[in-house]
């Protein structure tokens, strides 16, 4: 079905995220480092980047991914609070902006949204 | 020789003398009275008036020229010739009038008419009278009074005829003259003699104060009872010169065609009137009626997304809620338009925001405009007066019809909202102008006018799922505040619509205070939901149950005040406003009335969404209100508001964020919730029943995250250590924002809070406190630690990452399986 990529450091946010969009039926990888993720962008269907890494941000990967694959929508995870931009994250192409802690059912819902509109297209 | 002979010379020459004398003497005096007669034949002779003198008889003895031309004869053929003939008079009747006539006594005969020698028909009145000197003869004088009875027949002719009743009076109110059409219009009744009768007391006192002035014209109506009928009458009087005497002349109308068109008019008005109010009323029950069910329906659809987990069933549900959003839009769009066009919308105007508005409305156009990957853009300039007075919940409406519009119909590209602002005339008046630009497909000519009509759209419009309606109401509430809207596009370029009102502009101290940002969550509490549907209270009660409240149904407000009886710790009250038996308004204001419960926070949920039926509720003492169909999103945004309204007041509660989620921070009264569920879950470091829900109720998963936890939390608590070690701020921060990103993820939210002190005191740079928050951290974790293994009797631990995957994924396929 739809493959989604999570770049979080989070071990346990990862965890929980990767299991609920298995159990809807999403093939998930996980990433907690920005070179980690670099290193396999090409069978991603939708991706789910954390701001803050150890070696870097999300948003790098974010403009490598939309470089390589337009059509891919990206979502940014923050903390609360947070002072990135939202048009710097919308130049680098992210979809949706969200604050941590992430309420999992908003991002189900947000993520099926986006294979909804896919599927439309 | 004679002896007088000396003498006679002397006696002829006194006698010349004499007679030379005498004879000068008569001379003269004949002159004079040849003089006197010339002066008198002329002034007869000259005079317009016919003069003549006859015998008795009345031969003419002399007359003048003046006669003649107008008898059309020779001066001197009219020397015998019988006056009375030549008059066409009653010869007898001349002699008995002068027989009885004395002396200077003028007899007046009546005016006669005669053909003069021209065929112009002469009217004429003869008068004679006789002198003590020529008892014999008569004297005549005849006055050509033609002009004078032509003027009077006319006069005449006009007064008769005229449709008008006309009157004449003197200064004492006496009516002395009036026409025919006067006493026609009296016809049944006794025609007035005065005034007075005419006008009514009142009134006649009124005419004698004003018309004393001559250029006054005193008007009024009066009422005149015929048969059956009554007569309006306009009257006019003023007053009137004439040579020495002043008197009142005036008309009178009959108006009462006229009245009566008036009194059809007013009824067919008020019928009007009464139709309209009925309309309005039609609308507000079939407001209700619509959103009644489709409350049922939203809410329904938005529960069981959450209990689908197949796909394609949650695309159904999804198209099922797009469907009855798109109803709900589309009812409140109609309703919205038939309002205005029954000329009952109301601006709701008071002071606003106008940049609060404007970036309230970019945030969720931008992101609208982002699901399609266009570009937004608030154009706002710093220059522009920030505070109006106006109906912001209408300008928010137009602009975002416009713009809304302009995002679904536009493909690439980007949106762009400009405003700017100038004077305009008037006291602090700016006109204020909006105009959204679109990259879209642009708008053929031809299709221009009809743009702002109802349900005009292009192809793309309906493609799009637009109602059709959004730019009517735009246009009509622009109009409706004064303003103007028009649109500039071209095929394959964009559209630009340009908006301008006039606003007052207002000072900031007057306007009140904005609303807190809803993106604080709720602690939760215990409820009272009170509607006569049970399917309302079932969604209402859901919605919350979900957030963790507890729920207390009642059908009618009778129930709701025996519940608020039994019941000590009620946080919030859920009112529909229609119920049988007691209805909402009436309940709220019973529940104001009691001391015990005047500060409960009371919510009404209704199907009425009209401003005045907001007015009456927050008069009833309701705090807020949610209008159905319910939205959960702005169920919570309303809760958070008027919850933190009531507890700390006005003005702290807009500074104030009490409501922090799962944080233990210093409490306030409002964080002491009852829900009775949640005792052990408030004492204990993990907030296990939050944990599994966020895990979707899948206990298992929520264990591996806590197993999982047990493995990290000893590396932060290392790393933390050594941050504090180095006294550097930002790796302090760093730590504590990683641990803060996990614990509040899982609920535990005493080391979530742990840790935000740590890092506010990093953030301060109060290096002082680092220890004390540290060693806070510690006991955090360790206590954290022990209650997760106790809870869930922990094997060894597990801390490889292969090992927890491999544990997920085993997950993964048991929940596929079921």
């Amino acid at each position: 079905m739809k493959r989604v990529l999570i770049l979080e450091d989070s071990l346990i946010v990862s965890k929980l995220l990767a299991n609920l969009l298995r159990a809807k039926g999403f093939e998930v990888r996980e990433c907690t480092t920005v070179s980690e993720a670099q290193n396999d962008l090409s069978n991603v269907d939708l991706a789910i980047l954390d701001y803050s890494l150890p070696d870097g941000t999300g948003l790098e990967i974010a403009e490598e991914l939309k470089r390589r694959r337009p059509d891919v929508p990206m979502f940014l995870l923050t903390a609360r609070g947070s002072s990135i931009p939202r048009d710097v994250a919308r130049k680098a192409g992210i979809k949706e902006y969200m604050e941590k802690p992430v309420e999992p059912e908003m991002l189900l819902k947000t993520v099926e949204r986006y294979c909804a509109i896919d599927a439309d297209t | 020789m004679c002896p007088f002979s000396p003498f006679v010379p002397f006696v002829l020459t006194v006698c010349v003398f004499l007679l030379i004398w005498w004879y000068w003497k008569t001379g003269r005096l004949l002159s004079i009275i040849k003089r006197s007669r010339d002066r008198f034949k002329a002034l007869v002779d000259l005079s317009p008036y016919g003069v003549a003198l006859t015998s008795k008889t009345g031969q003419i003895v002399s007359a003048n020229r003046a006669l003649a031309d107008l008898l059309g004869r020779d001066v001197r053929s009219l020397v015998g010739a019988s006056m009375p003939q030549l008059l066409g008079l009653d010869s007898k009747q001349i002699e008995h009038g002068y027989a009885n006539l004395s002396p200077g006594e003028i007899l007046k005969l009546p005016g006669l008419h005669l053909t003069g020698s021209d065929g112009k028909v002469y009217h004429l009145r003869p008068c004679l009278f006789f002198h003590e000197t020529h008892p014999d003869l008569l004297f005549w004088h005849i006055q050509d009074q033609t002009t004078y009875f032509e003027l009077e027949k006319r006069f005449e002719e006009l007064v008769e005829s005229v449709p008008v009743g006309l009157f004449w009076a003197d200064l004492n109110g006496t009516i002395r003259a009036v026409n025919p059409e006067f006493k026609e219009m009296f016809a049944s009744v006794d025609t007035p003699s005065n005034l007075e009768e005419l006008l009514s007391n009142k009134l006649w006192k009124q005419v004698k104060k004003s018309i004393v002035s001559k250029d006054h014209v005193f008007k009024t109506q009066i009422e005149v009872k015929d048969g059956n009928r009554t007569r309006y009458l306009k009257v006019e009087l003023k007053i009137c010169h004439h040579g020495a005497s002043n008197y009142l002349a005036g008309i009178l109308k009959d108006e009462t065609v006229e009245q009566e068109l008036q009194q059809e008019l007013k009824a067919a008005y008020d019928k009007a009137e009464a139709a309209s109010r009925a309309k309005s009323i039609f609308l507000s029950q079939m407001s209700h009626e619509f959103r009644t069910p489709l409350n049922v329906i939203m809410g329904m659809a938005t529960l069981l997304e959450d209990k689908i987990t197949d796909g394609q069933a949650l695309e159904l549900v999804s198209d099922l809620k797009k469907a009855s959003e798109h109803l709900t839009s589309l009812i409140g769009d109609i309703l919205d338009l038939a309002k205005i066009e029954s000329g009952r919308l109301t601006l709701d105007e008071h002071p606003f925001d106008l940049k609060d508005l404007m970036e309230n409305l970019s945030d969720v156009l931008g992101v609208q405009a982002r699901l399609k990957d266009l570009d937004f853009r608030l154009d706002f300039p710093e220059d522009i007066h920030r505070f109006f007075k106006g109906d912001p919940v209408r300008i928010r409406q137009i602009i975002f019809n416009l713009a809304g519009n302009a995002i679904k119909l536009t493909q690439k590209g980007w949106v762009e909202i400009a405003l700017s602002c100038r004077d305009a005339e008037g006291d602090n008046k700016k006109c204020l102008e909006i105009r959204v630009t679109d990259t879209g497909p642009g708008i053929p000519e031809d299709v221009l006018p009809e743009l702002f009509k109802p349900f005009v759209q292009a192809e793309d419009g309906r493609r799009a799922g637009g109602t059709g309606l959004g730019l009517s109401i735009a246009r009509e509430l622009t109009e409706l505040m004064g303003g103007s809207i028009n649109v500039k596009s071209k095929v394959g370029e964009g559209t630009t619509f340009t908006v301008q009102i006039v606003l007052e502009a207002v000072d900031e101290c007057f306007v009140p205070e904005t609303r807190q940002n809803s993106k604080v969550a709720l602690r939760p509490g215990t409820a009272i939901v009170a509607d006569d549907v049970q399917m309302n209270r079932k969604i209402l009660k859901a919605f919350l149950e979900k957030k963790g409240w507890k729920i207390l149904e009642a059908s009618d407000g009778v129930e709701v005040l025996e519940i608020l009886d039994q019941e000590s710790k009620i946080d919030v009250v859920f009112m529909d406003v229609s119920m049988p038996r007691m209805d909402g308004v009436e309940a709220a204001r019973r529940i104001r009335q009691n001391e015990r419960w005047k500060d409960i926070p009371i919510i009404a949920v209704t199907a009425h969404a009209m401003a005045e039926d907001r007015e009456r509720f927050l008069s009833a003492g309701m705090d807020g209100y949610v209008s159905k169909p319910v939205k959960p999103d702005l169920l919570f945004e309303e809760m958070a508001h008027v919850l933190s309204e009531r507890v700390l007041g006005k003005e702290e509660a807009g500074n104030v964020s009490i409501l922090e989620p799962k944080a233990s921070k210093p409490v306030s009264r409002s964080e002491k919730n009852k829900v009775q569920k949640r005792q052990d879950s408030k004492d204990s470091p993990v907030d296990y029943e939050a944990l599994v829900a966020t895990c979707q109720g899948m206990e298992e998963l929520a264990n591996e995250l806590l197993k999982a936890l047990v493995g990290e939390c000893p590396k932060w608590i290392e790393e933390a250590e050594r941050a504090v070690a180095s006294l550097n701020p930002k790796e302090i921060r760093k730590i504590c924002h990683l641990i803060r990103g996990s614990a509040s993820t899982i609920h535990a939210h005493e080391l979530n809070s742990a840790a935000e002190a740590l890092g506010k005191a990093a953030r301060e740079g109060k290096s002082e406190l680092y220890p004390v928050h540290l060693n806070a951290l510690k006991e955090a974790g360790q206590r954290l630690q022990a209650w997760i293994s106790a809870k869930i009797c922990l094997p060894d631990a597990i801390d490889t990452l292969e090992d927890i995957t491999q544990e997920a994924s085993k997950q993964k396929d048991v929940t596929l399986q079921a």
